[in-house]
Protein backbone atom coordinates (compact mmCIF):
# COMPACT_ATOMS: atom_id res chain seq x y z
CA UNK A 1 0.00 0.00 0.00
CA UNK A 2 0.98 3.43 -0.62
CA UNK A 3 0.60 4.74 2.62
CA UNK A 4 4.49 3.52 3.37
CA UNK A 5 5.35 6.17 0.43
CA UNK A 6 3.68 8.95 2.13
CA UNK A 7 4.98 8.23 5.43
CA UNK A 8 7.78 8.19 4.32
CA UNK A 9 7.42 11.73 3.30
CA UNK A 10 5.80 12.57 6.11
CA UNK A 11 8.91 11.29 8.73
CA UNK A 12 11.48 13.36 6.13
CA UNK A 13 9.55 16.35 6.56
CA UNK A 14 9.23 16.32 10.16
CA UNK A 15 12.92 15.45 10.44
CA UNK A 16 13.60 18.51 8.44
CA UNK A 17 11.09 20.76 10.27
CA UNK A 18 12.67 19.55 13.71
CA UNK A 19 16.24 20.74 12.72
CA UNK A 20 15.38 24.70 12.67
CA UNK A 21 14.75 23.89 16.39
CA UNK A 22 17.85 23.41 18.24
CA UNK A 23 17.80 22.68 22.27
CA UNK A 24 14.44 21.42 21.03
CA UNK A 25 13.62 17.84 20.82
CA UNK A 26 9.90 16.39 19.29
CA UNK A 27 7.30 14.98 21.12
CA UNK A 28 4.20 15.21 18.49
CA UNK A 29 2.88 15.39 14.74
CA UNK A 30 -0.70 16.18 13.77
CA UNK A 31 -1.78 14.62 10.74
CA UNK A 32 -4.83 15.54 9.29
CA UNK A 33 -6.35 12.60 6.27
CA UNK A 34 -8.38 14.25 4.09
CA UNK A 35 -11.60 12.27 3.23
CA UNK A 36 -10.55 11.70 0.10
CA UNK A 37 -6.87 11.66 -0.11
CA UNK A 38 -6.85 8.42 -1.14
CA UNK A 39 -4.93 7.40 2.64
CA UNK A 40 -6.49 4.78 5.63
CA UNK A 41 -5.50 6.69 8.53
CA UNK A 42 -4.70 3.32 10.21
CA UNK A 43 -2.34 2.49 7.66
CA UNK A 44 -0.27 5.58 7.78
CA UNK A 45 -0.45 5.82 11.17
CA UNK A 46 1.38 2.24 11.41
CA UNK A 47 3.42 3.14 8.61
CA UNK A 48 5.14 6.50 10.44
CA UNK A 49 5.13 4.64 13.75
CA UNK A 50 7.59 1.95 12.44
CA UNK A 51 9.52 4.56 10.17
CA UNK A 52 10.36 6.99 12.63
CA UNK A 53 11.14 3.97 15.41
CA UNK A 54 14.32 3.59 12.98
CA UNK A 55 14.90 7.32 12.72
CA UNK A 56 15.74 10.77 14.28
CA UNK A 57 12.37 11.16 15.74
CA UNK A 58 12.01 7.92 17.54
CA UNK A 59 9.55 8.03 20.56
CA UNK A 60 7.38 10.95 18.19
CA UNK A 61 3.46 10.70 19.40
CA UNK A 62 1.99 10.29 15.72
CA UNK A 63 -1.92 12.06 15.72
CA UNK A 64 -3.69 10.84 12.82
CA UNK A 65 -6.67 12.69 12.37
CA UNK A 66 -9.27 13.09 9.46
CA UNK A 67 -10.72 15.50 7.65
CA UNK A 68 -14.06 16.22 6.35
CA UNK A 69 -14.08 16.85 2.33
CA UNK A 70 -15.36 20.69 2.00
CA UNK A 71 -16.32 22.57 -1.45
CA UNK A 72 -17.16 25.38 -2.69
CA UNK A 73 -20.11 25.87 -5.56
CA UNK A 74 -19.15 27.62 -8.18
CA UNK A 75 -22.92 28.62 -8.93
CA UNK A 76 -24.25 30.06 -5.42
CA UNK A 77 -20.68 30.31 -3.69
CA UNK A 78 -21.84 28.24 -0.84
CA UNK A 79 -19.39 26.40 1.23
CA UNK A 80 -20.61 22.80 1.12
CA UNK A 81 -19.59 19.30 3.20
CA UNK A 82 -19.61 16.32 0.68
CA UNK A 83 -21.21 13.49 1.64
CA UNK A 84 -20.89 10.11 0.57
CA UNK A 85 -18.99 11.09 -1.90
CA UNK A 86 -22.13 13.04 -3.74
CA UNK A 87 -20.44 16.14 -5.39
CA UNK A 88 -23.39 18.22 -6.12
CA UNK A 89 -24.12 21.28 -3.89
CA UNK A 90 -26.97 20.88 -1.40
CA UNK A 91 -28.22 24.42 -1.55
CA UNK A 92 -29.00 24.78 -5.51
CA UNK A 93 -28.15 21.21 -6.74
CA UNK A 94 -25.19 22.35 -9.13
CA UNK A 95 -22.58 19.41 -9.74
CA UNK A 96 -20.21 22.39 -10.61
CA UNK A 97 -17.97 22.29 -7.42
CA UNK A 98 -14.50 22.99 -6.35
CA UNK A 99 -12.84 20.56 -3.88
CA UNK A 100 -11.26 23.19 -0.96
CA UNK A 101 -10.11 20.87 1.45
CA UNK A 102 -10.19 17.21 2.68
CA UNK A 103 -8.64 16.17 -0.76
CA UNK A 104 -4.99 15.59 0.40
CA UNK A 105 -2.66 14.91 3.99
CA UNK A 106 -2.02 17.56 5.76
CA UNK A 107 1.28 17.96 8.11
CA UNK A 108 -0.70 20.39 10.13
CA UNK A 109 1.52 20.82 13.55
CA UNK A 110 4.16 19.53 15.44
CA UNK A 111 4.94 19.70 18.99
CA UNK A 112 8.45 20.93 20.51
CA UNK A 113 9.59 20.56 23.84
CA UNK A 114 12.79 21.98 25.33
CA UNK A 115 15.51 19.28 25.48
CA UNK A 116 16.28 20.09 29.20
CA UNK A 117 12.87 19.91 30.38
CA UNK A 118 12.72 16.48 28.62
CA UNK A 119 15.41 15.08 30.13
CA UNK A 120 14.01 16.32 33.85
CA UNK A 121 10.77 15.16 32.77
CA UNK A 122 12.57 11.55 32.42
CA UNK A 123 14.28 11.80 35.31
CA UNK A 124 10.87 12.24 37.61
CA UNK B 1 7.63 32.25 30.02
CA UNK B 2 7.50 29.94 33.55
CA UNK B 3 8.88 26.51 33.62
CA UNK B 4 6.65 24.20 33.57
CA UNK B 5 7.55 21.67 36.94
CA UNK B 6 5.25 18.76 35.95
CA UNK B 7 5.03 18.73 32.22
CA UNK B 8 7.90 20.24 30.31
CA UNK B 9 7.44 23.42 28.33
CA UNK B 10 6.08 22.62 24.74
CA UNK B 11 5.78 24.82 22.01
CA UNK B 12 3.59 23.69 18.93
CA UNK B 13 4.61 24.71 15.24
CA UNK B 14 2.20 24.94 13.00
CA UNK B 15 3.20 23.82 9.60
CA UNK B 16 -0.13 23.13 7.76
CA UNK B 17 1.53 21.47 4.79
CA UNK B 18 -0.15 19.49 1.99
CA UNK B 19 2.89 16.62 2.31
CA UNK B 20 2.75 15.96 -1.49
CA UNK B 21 3.10 19.62 -2.27
CA UNK B 22 6.47 19.55 -3.56
CA UNK B 23 5.86 15.93 -5.42
CA UNK B 24 3.13 18.06 -7.23
CA UNK B 25 5.62 21.13 -7.67
CA UNK B 26 8.23 18.20 -9.37
CA UNK B 27 5.30 16.97 -11.24
CA UNK B 28 3.96 20.50 -12.72
CA UNK B 29 7.51 21.43 -13.76
CA UNK B 30 7.47 17.69 -16.26
CA UNK B 31 3.96 18.49 -17.51
CA UNK B 32 5.28 21.87 -18.56
CA UNK B 33 8.52 20.41 -20.06
CA UNK B 34 6.17 17.76 -21.99
CA UNK B 35 3.73 20.60 -23.18
CA UNK B 36 6.58 22.36 -24.56
CA UNK B 37 7.46 19.12 -26.87
CA UNK B 38 4.01 18.82 -27.90
CA UNK B 39 3.90 15.51 -26.01
CA UNK B 40 0.58 14.74 -24.61
CA UNK B 41 0.73 13.04 -21.48
CA UNK B 42 -2.15 10.26 -20.52
CA UNK B 43 -2.40 8.50 -17.26
CA UNK B 44 -4.16 5.56 -17.67
CA UNK B 45 -5.62 4.04 -14.21
CA UNK B 46 -7.61 0.62 -13.89
CA UNK B 47 -8.17 -2.65 -11.76
CA UNK B 48 -5.30 -5.53 -12.93
CA UNK B 49 -6.81 -6.48 -16.73
CA UNK B 50 -8.99 -4.47 -17.49
CA UNK B 51 -7.89 -4.19 -20.33
CA UNK B 52 -5.05 -0.96 -20.43
CA UNK B 53 -2.51 -2.87 -23.06
CA UNK B 54 -5.19 -4.16 -25.16
CA UNK B 55 -6.59 -0.63 -25.57
CA UNK B 56 -3.04 1.00 -26.33
CA UNK B 57 -2.71 -1.65 -29.06
CA UNK B 58 -6.19 -0.77 -30.85
CA UNK B 59 -5.27 2.63 -30.17
CA UNK B 60 -1.88 2.73 -32.14
CA UNK B 61 -3.43 -0.23 -34.92
CA UNK B 62 -6.11 3.22 -35.29
CA UNK B 63 -3.55 5.72 -35.70
CA UNK B 64 -1.75 3.66 -38.35
CA UNK B 65 -4.94 2.52 -40.72
CA UNK B 66 -5.52 6.25 -40.38
CA UNK B 67 -2.13 7.20 -41.53
CA UNK B 68 -2.20 4.91 -44.52
CA UNK B 69 -4.86 6.21 -45.63
CA UNK B 70 -3.75 10.11 -45.31
CA UNK B 71 -0.66 11.02 -45.06
CA UNK B 72 -1.11 14.63 -42.95
CA UNK B 73 -2.35 12.92 -39.99
CA UNK B 74 0.54 11.34 -37.93
CA UNK B 75 0.23 10.30 -34.44
CA UNK B 76 3.50 8.95 -32.76
CA UNK B 77 3.07 7.37 -29.19
CA UNK B 78 5.59 6.34 -26.16
CA UNK B 79 4.27 3.83 -23.75
CA UNK B 80 5.51 3.52 -20.38
CA UNK B 81 4.20 0.43 -18.69
CA UNK B 82 4.12 -0.04 -15.16
CA UNK B 83 4.34 -3.44 -14.34
CA UNK B 84 5.32 -5.37 -10.87
CA UNK B 85 7.40 -8.20 -12.56
CA UNK B 86 7.51 -9.01 -16.05
CA UNK B 87 8.10 -7.23 -19.49
CA UNK B 88 5.08 -9.14 -21.15
CA UNK B 89 2.93 -5.83 -21.70
CA UNK B 90 5.93 -4.24 -23.28
CA UNK B 91 6.31 -6.49 -25.63
CA UNK B 92 2.58 -6.31 -26.56
CA UNK B 93 3.30 -2.50 -27.47
CA UNK B 94 6.62 -2.94 -28.92
CA UNK B 95 5.40 -3.68 -32.43
CA UNK B 96 3.33 0.16 -32.20
CA UNK B 97 5.17 2.49 -30.02
CA UNK B 98 8.31 3.33 -28.37
CA UNK B 99 8.10 1.84 -25.20
CA UNK B 100 9.92 1.13 -21.89
CA UNK B 101 8.97 -1.11 -19.02
CA UNK B 102 9.25 0.17 -15.18
CA UNK B 103 9.31 -2.71 -13.09
CA UNK B 104 8.25 -0.91 -9.92
CA UNK B 105 9.55 -3.92 -7.53
CA UNK B 106 6.07 -4.94 -6.03
CA UNK B 107 5.38 -1.60 -5.45
CA UNK B 108 1.83 -0.58 -6.06
CA UNK B 109 1.43 2.91 -8.42
CA UNK B 110 3.87 4.48 -10.56
CA UNK B 111 5.34 7.54 -8.86
CA UNK B 112 7.02 10.28 -11.16
CA UNK B 113 10.95 9.35 -10.33
CA UNK B 114 10.19 6.02 -12.12
CA UNK B 115 8.15 7.97 -15.28
CA UNK B 116 11.11 10.48 -15.13
CA UNK B 117 13.60 7.45 -15.46
CA UNK B 118 11.91 5.21 -18.07
CA UNK B 119 11.39 8.31 -20.57
CA UNK B 120 15.44 8.97 -20.35
CA UNK B 121 16.00 5.39 -20.69
CA UNK B 122 13.72 5.57 -23.92
CA UNK B 123 15.82 8.54 -24.85
CA UNK B 124 12.88 11.15 -24.55
CA UNK B 125 11.38 10.28 -28.47
CA UNK B 126 9.90 12.87 -30.56
CA UNK B 127 6.13 11.80 -29.89
CA UNK B 128 2.61 13.03 -29.98
CA UNK B 129 1.47 10.72 -27.13
CA UNK B 130 3.12 9.56 -24.38
CA UNK B 131 0.42 7.02 -22.19
CA UNK B 132 1.25 6.02 -18.70
CA UNK B 133 -0.16 2.45 -18.19
CA UNK B 134 -0.07 2.53 -14.55
CA UNK B 135 -0.09 -0.49 -12.18
CA UNK B 136 -3.61 -2.17 -12.15
CA UNK B 137 -4.99 -1.08 -8.99
CA UNK B 138 -7.89 1.98 -8.29
CA UNK B 139 -6.35 3.28 -4.26
CA UNK B 140 -2.78 3.88 -4.84
CA UNK B 141 -2.02 5.10 -8.28
CA UNK B 142 -4.81 7.57 -7.64
CA UNK B 143 -3.12 9.73 -5.23
CA UNK B 144 -0.22 10.12 -7.34
CA UNK B 145 0.61 13.18 -9.64
CA UNK B 146 2.53 11.55 -12.74
CA UNK B 147 2.71 14.94 -14.25
CA UNK B 148 -0.10 13.83 -16.43
CA UNK B 149 -2.11 16.22 -18.89
CA UNK B 150 -5.26 13.72 -19.18
CA UNK B 151 -6.39 10.80 -16.49
CA UNK B 152 -8.19 8.15 -17.85
CA UNK B 153 -10.07 5.55 -15.99
CA UNK B 154 -10.75 2.29 -17.61
CA UNK B 155 -13.52 0.26 -16.18
CA UNK B 156 -14.00 -3.69 -17.63
CA UNK B 157 -17.91 -4.81 -18.08
CA UNK B 158 -16.44 -7.73 -16.23
CA UNK B 159 -15.42 -6.08 -12.87
CA UNK B 160 -18.95 -5.53 -12.12
CA UNK B 161 -20.84 -1.81 -12.33
CA UNK B 162 -20.39 -0.56 -8.70
CA UNK B 163 -16.92 0.22 -8.66
CA UNK B 164 -17.13 3.92 -8.69
CA UNK B 165 -18.47 4.64 -5.43
CA UNK B 166 -16.69 2.22 -4.12
CA UNK B 167 -12.94 4.11 -5.68
CA UNK B 168 -14.00 7.76 -5.36
CA UNK B 169 -10.35 9.14 -5.56
CA UNK B 170 -9.73 7.08 -8.94
CA UNK B 171 -13.31 8.42 -10.53
CA UNK B 172 -12.75 11.90 -8.88
CA UNK B 173 -9.71 12.94 -10.42
CA UNK B 174 -10.14 11.33 -13.96
CA UNK B 175 -11.43 13.68 -16.84
CA UNK B 176 -12.55 10.23 -19.01
CA UNK B 177 -13.28 6.75 -18.37
CA UNK B 178 -13.60 3.92 -21.04
CA UNK B 179 -15.75 1.00 -20.30
CA UNK B 180 -13.63 -1.78 -21.82
CA UNK B 181 -14.74 -4.77 -23.14
CA UNK B 182 -18.58 -4.13 -24.05
CA UNK B 183 -18.70 -7.20 -26.82
CA UNK B 184 -18.87 -9.35 -23.28
CA UNK B 185 -22.29 -7.37 -22.30
CA UNK B 186 -24.73 -10.36 -23.42
CA UNK B 187 -22.53 -12.14 -20.62
CA UNK B 188 -21.85 -10.05 -17.78
CA UNK B 189 -24.44 -8.38 -15.28
CA UNK B 190 -23.43 -4.92 -16.17
CA UNK B 191 -25.65 -1.54 -16.56
CA UNK B 192 -23.52 0.61 -18.50
CA UNK B 193 -25.83 3.75 -17.33
CA UNK B 194 -25.91 2.63 -13.78
CA UNK B 195 -21.96 2.62 -13.85
CA UNK B 196 -21.82 5.97 -15.75
CA UNK B 197 -24.49 7.60 -13.41
CA UNK B 198 -22.32 6.73 -10.73
CA UNK B 199 -19.22 7.81 -12.29
CA UNK B 200 -20.80 11.03 -12.65
CA UNK B 201 -21.96 11.71 -9.03
CA UNK B 202 -18.16 11.65 -8.31
CA UNK B 203 -17.13 13.64 -11.99
CA UNK B 204 -20.11 15.25 -13.38
CA UNK B 205 -17.77 16.15 -16.42
CA UNK B 206 -16.35 12.73 -17.25
CA UNK B 207 -16.32 11.65 -20.52
CA UNK B 208 -17.18 8.07 -21.33
CA UNK B 209 -16.25 5.73 -24.12
CA UNK B 210 -17.77 2.63 -24.14
CA UNK B 211 -14.92 0.42 -26.09
CA UNK B 212 -14.63 -3.41 -27.26
CA UNK B 213 -11.15 -3.82 -28.22
CA UNK B 214 -11.47 -7.30 -29.95
CA UNK B 215 -14.66 -6.28 -32.08
CA UNK B 216 -13.58 -3.47 -32.31
CA UNK B 217 -15.82 -0.66 -32.03
CA UNK B 218 -15.97 2.72 -29.99
CA UNK B 219 -11.97 3.11 -30.79
CA UNK B 220 -12.53 5.64 -33.04
CA UNK B 221 -14.40 8.30 -31.02
CA UNK B 222 -11.77 7.17 -27.95
CA UNK B 223 -9.01 8.06 -30.32
CA UNK B 224 -10.54 11.39 -31.69
CA UNK B 225 -11.25 12.18 -27.96
CA UNK B 226 -7.61 11.95 -27.25
CA UNK B 227 -6.16 13.94 -30.46
CA UNK B 228 -9.40 16.92 -29.43
CA UNK B 229 -7.91 16.64 -25.75
CA UNK B 230 -4.63 17.11 -26.96
CA UNK B 231 -5.32 19.75 -29.83
CA UNK B 232 -7.21 21.89 -26.96
CA UNK B 233 -4.58 21.37 -24.26
CA UNK B 234 -1.28 22.54 -27.07
CA UNK B 235 -4.20 25.57 -28.61
CA UNK B 236 -1.88 25.57 -31.56
CA UNK B 237 1.34 24.86 -30.67
CA UNK B 238 2.57 22.10 -32.93
CA UNK B 239 5.36 19.45 -32.32
CA UNK B 240 9.01 20.00 -32.93
CA UNK B 241 9.67 17.25 -35.71
CA UNK B 242 12.68 15.37 -34.99
N1 LIG C 1 -13.61 -9.81 -24.49
C1 LIG C 1 -12.69 -8.84 -24.41
N2 LIG C 1 -11.52 -9.10 -23.80
C2 LIG C 1 -10.61 -8.12 -23.74
C3 LIG C 1 -10.85 -6.84 -24.30
N3 LIG C 1 -9.74 -6.08 -24.05
C4 LIG C 1 -8.88 -6.86 -23.37
N4 LIG C 1 -9.38 -8.10 -23.18
C5 LIG C 1 -8.75 -9.23 -22.51
O1 LIG C 1 -8.57 -8.95 -21.13
C6 LIG C 1 -7.35 -9.48 -20.66
C7 LIG C 1 -6.51 -8.41 -20.00
O2 LIG C 1 -6.18 -7.41 -20.95
P1 LIG C 1 -4.92 -6.46 -20.78
O3 LIG C 1 -4.93 -5.52 -21.92
O4 LIG C 1 -3.69 -7.28 -20.60
O5 LIG C 1 -5.28 -5.72 -19.41
P2 LIG C 1 -4.37 -4.75 -18.51
O6 LIG C 1 -3.87 -5.57 -17.37
O7 LIG C 1 -5.30 -3.68 -18.04
O8 LIG C 1 -3.28 -4.23 -19.37
C8 LIG C 1 -6.67 -10.12 -21.87
O9 LIG C 1 -6.92 -11.49 -21.85
C9 LIG C 1 -7.36 -9.45 -23.04
O10 LIG C 1 -7.39 -10.26 -24.19
C10 LIG C 1 -12.08 -6.59 -24.97
O11 LIG C 1 -12.37 -5.52 -25.48
N5 LIG C 1 -12.96 -7.63 -24.99
MG1 LIG D 1 -1.21 -4.26 -19.09
ZN1 LIG E 1 -24.76 25.88 -4.93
Amino acid sequence: MHEMSIARSLVVQVIDLTRDQPGQSLSSVRVRVGELAGVEPQLLLAACEMLAEESAIANTRWEILSQPLLASCELCGETIEIRGFCFACNHCGSTSVRVTSGDAVILEQITMVAMQAAAEDRER
Amino acid sequence: MTQATHHPAERVIIVQRDVQQSARLVADVFRQAMRSRGTFVVNLLSSPGAGKTTLLQATAQHWRTEEARSDDRRYRMAVLVGDIATDRDAQRLAPYATVAQLTTGGACHLDLSLVQRGWDAMQQPACEFLFLENVGNLVCPAAHDLGEHLRVILLSTTEGDDKPAKYPKAFRTSQGMVISKTDLLPHVPFSCDAAVADARRLQPDLAVFPVSALQPTGIAAWCQYLVDQRTKFLNGHTINST
